[in-house]
């Protein structure tokens, strides 16, 4: 089966120019808009953050578990 | 006397490397936030030809394609290449009935002579999509992975980034209903994408581009010779270093969700995971002039990324070397051989307790359905022995009521066993999970081989595995692509 022709004549062999599609342009129509993007990347951020503090807490918890058995025993 | 007990610990201590990388993979993911990438990063949609080598897979391939046909993506900026290896069932006709569906989008190809393997059928789907010039990059799926509507974007936004020549999914354990075996692999994939690549993230290198969903730029396809690699049994690991030789980095995107159906059963695991293995083996081979030798911007000479490596890579000589310091040490000097074994188990348990309860914090929803595959990933008997290294006054107490109980004497003789069992269990534990995979091939019923892997332990079928793959490279066994056999079991998910 063959593919139809390249749509565009733009070079593109490097891949550095990558096209930003508009989120209003007709070529978007499959992508959510932009305040969804943007309360999207706010939840993943948020994620992230927790992911830290949660680690960080677990780290302190377990070194207080450890001085607590060598104290102990 | 002192040198010799000296060397014993030492060799007895080398079993804790695999725990110390662990650990420092689990610390660094933690750190993700500080190097994540994405916030400045603005949408990007470059134009991506799939390429899916696909052989006999009439079972999974519709949902496939229908998936990428629902993707958040751009559909004039998406072309879908499905390299069908000769296939004799019903794909052909399946693909056809798809190109009619989506004549835009889906673009069958067929190799008139198949049985090459995946990374000829890659690389024939490669040259099409060279020869037809529209792609600005090109992702690489295999036909079982059902991506999320969001993840082909999440993934393309790194691509924002010039210095990124690639980027991955994370591929999560999707069979429904999902056996114990399922479960347990779920879990791996927290601690070995979810984890790991988040910290490879961090370190800023990373050891492989998940071969079910790699999306590569362009430009870095184009450096490393327009092809895949066939001359191993890991294409992606190989795309994935030559990529940053040549100057690209790789990243993960936690975010980036796709769903596959992985093995049900010890059996096929251990043919999967033993291509796997056999693979990275050839990789380190073949990258040789890599390890621990960081120059400028290569970083996949970073000590602490060759210690992660070859943690794994040579995990099953670091558990024969700690068991054999053990019993050298109980031949020699009795109280320092409990007082070595005591220590290596007690970091096995600390390592243990941060490794499960990070993964749980990891992928809390994972985490959720396979819990108890999770504390049981190092295997029961290891979990008593941890106890024991923790505990051993009232473990001792217990455990010799226990055997009064049982109508044994524990002061004679049978102390000693046990002491030689903990001791040596590290390497023995290996080999119980091997005769695990030969009872169930010679029928044993499914429920009785599952309760002896939460026995014996996950983590030491998956050394056993990488203890054969040495074998089997160091005989020259024939490299054979053993296809991990899909019956569609991905279930709805969200």
């Amino acid at each position: 089966v063959s593919p139809p022709a390249p749509t565009s004549t733009h070079s593109v062999h490097t891949g550095e120019s990558l096209t930003t599609t508009a989120p209003c342009s007709p070529d978007a129509a499959a992508v959510p808009p932009e305040p969804v993007l943007c309360a999207e990347r706010a939840l993943e951020e948020r994620f992230e953050r927790r992911l830290f503090l949660r680690q960080t807490a677990l780290v302190l918890v377990l070194l207080a578990l450890l001085l607590a058995h060598a104290l102990l025993t | 006397v002192l040198a010799l007990d000296v060397f014993l610990a030492s060799l007895v201590f080398v079993g804790t490397l695999p725990l110390i990388a662990g650990c420092y993979q689990f610390g660094l993911a933690g750190l993700h936030r500080f190097r994540r990438r994405t916030r400045a990063a603005g949408e990007v949609y470059p134009r991506v030809a799939v390429v899916i080598p696909a052989w006999n897979e009439a079972a999974v391939i519709e949902r496939t394609l229908d998936q990428l046909a629902s993707l958040e993506y751009p559909r004039e900026r998406l072309r879908v290449y499905v390299v069908d290896d000769a296939s004799t069932d019903a794909t052909p006709a399946l693909l056809r009935t798809k190109a009619a569906q989506f004549p835009d989008l889906v673009f069958p190809l067929r190799r008139a002579h198949g049985g090459e393997g995946k990374a000829h059928t890659i690389n024939h789907g490669l040259r099409a999509i060279h020869a037809d010039g529209w792609y600005q990059a090109v992702l690489v799926i295999d036909a079982d992975v059902i991506f999320t509507a969001p993840s082909l974007r999440r993934m393309a936004r790194h691509l924002a980034d010039p210095e990124v020549g690639a980027a991955t999914a994370y591929i999560k354990e999707g069979s429904r209903p999902a056996n114990w075996m399922n479960r347990f692999i779920a879990y791996e994939y927290v601690t070995a994408q979810a984890a790991a690549r988040r910290a490879q993230n961090v370190l800023g290198v990373h050891a492989c581009l998940a071969g079910g969903a790699q999306l590569i730029r362009r430009a870095s396809l184009e450096a490393v010779g327009g092809a895949i690699d066939t001359s191993t049994l890991a294409e992606d690991t190989v795309t994935t270093f030559r990529v940053q030789l040549a100057g690209k980095r790789v990243v993960f995107e936690p975010d980036a969700i796709v769903w596959a159906e992985e093995p049900r059963g010890v059996d096929s695991l251990w043919k999967q995971r033993l291509r796997w293995a056999r693979g990275n083996i050839q990789v380190t081979r073949l990258f040789r002039h890599v390890w621990f030798r960081a120059r400028g911007s290569d970083r996949l000479g970073r000590p602490d990324f060759g210690l992660i490596w070859f943690s794994i890579l040579l995990m099953p000589a670091f558990l024969l070397a700690a068991s054999t310091g053990l019993i050298a040490l109980f031949l020699t000097d009795r109280a320092f051989a409990e007082h070595a074994f005591r220590g290596l188990w007690a970091i096995n348990a600390l390592t243990y307790l941060f490794i499960t309860l990070s993964s749980f914090s990891i992928d809390p929803r994972t985490a959720r359905m396979c819990w108890r595959e999770g504390l049981a990933f190092p295997g029961l008997v290891s979990l008593l022995i941890m106890l024991y290294a923790v505990f051993p006054a009232g473990f001792v107490a217990d455990g010799n009521a226990l055997l009064r109980g049982l109508g044994a004497d524990p002061s004679v003789g049978l102390g000693e066993a046990l002491t030689l069992f903990a001791y040596a269990w590290l390497t023995v534990s290996m080999a119980a999970a091997a005769a695990i995979r030969q009872l169930e091939r010679r029928r044993c019923p499914a429920w009785l081989c599952g309760a002896l892997v939460y026995l014996v332990g996950y983590g030491p079928l998956q050394c056993a595995v990488t203890a054969s793959a040495y074998l089997k490279e160091l005989r020259g066994a024939e490299m054979r692509w053993e296809k991990t056999e899909k019956v569609g079991a991905v279930g709805e998910l969200t």
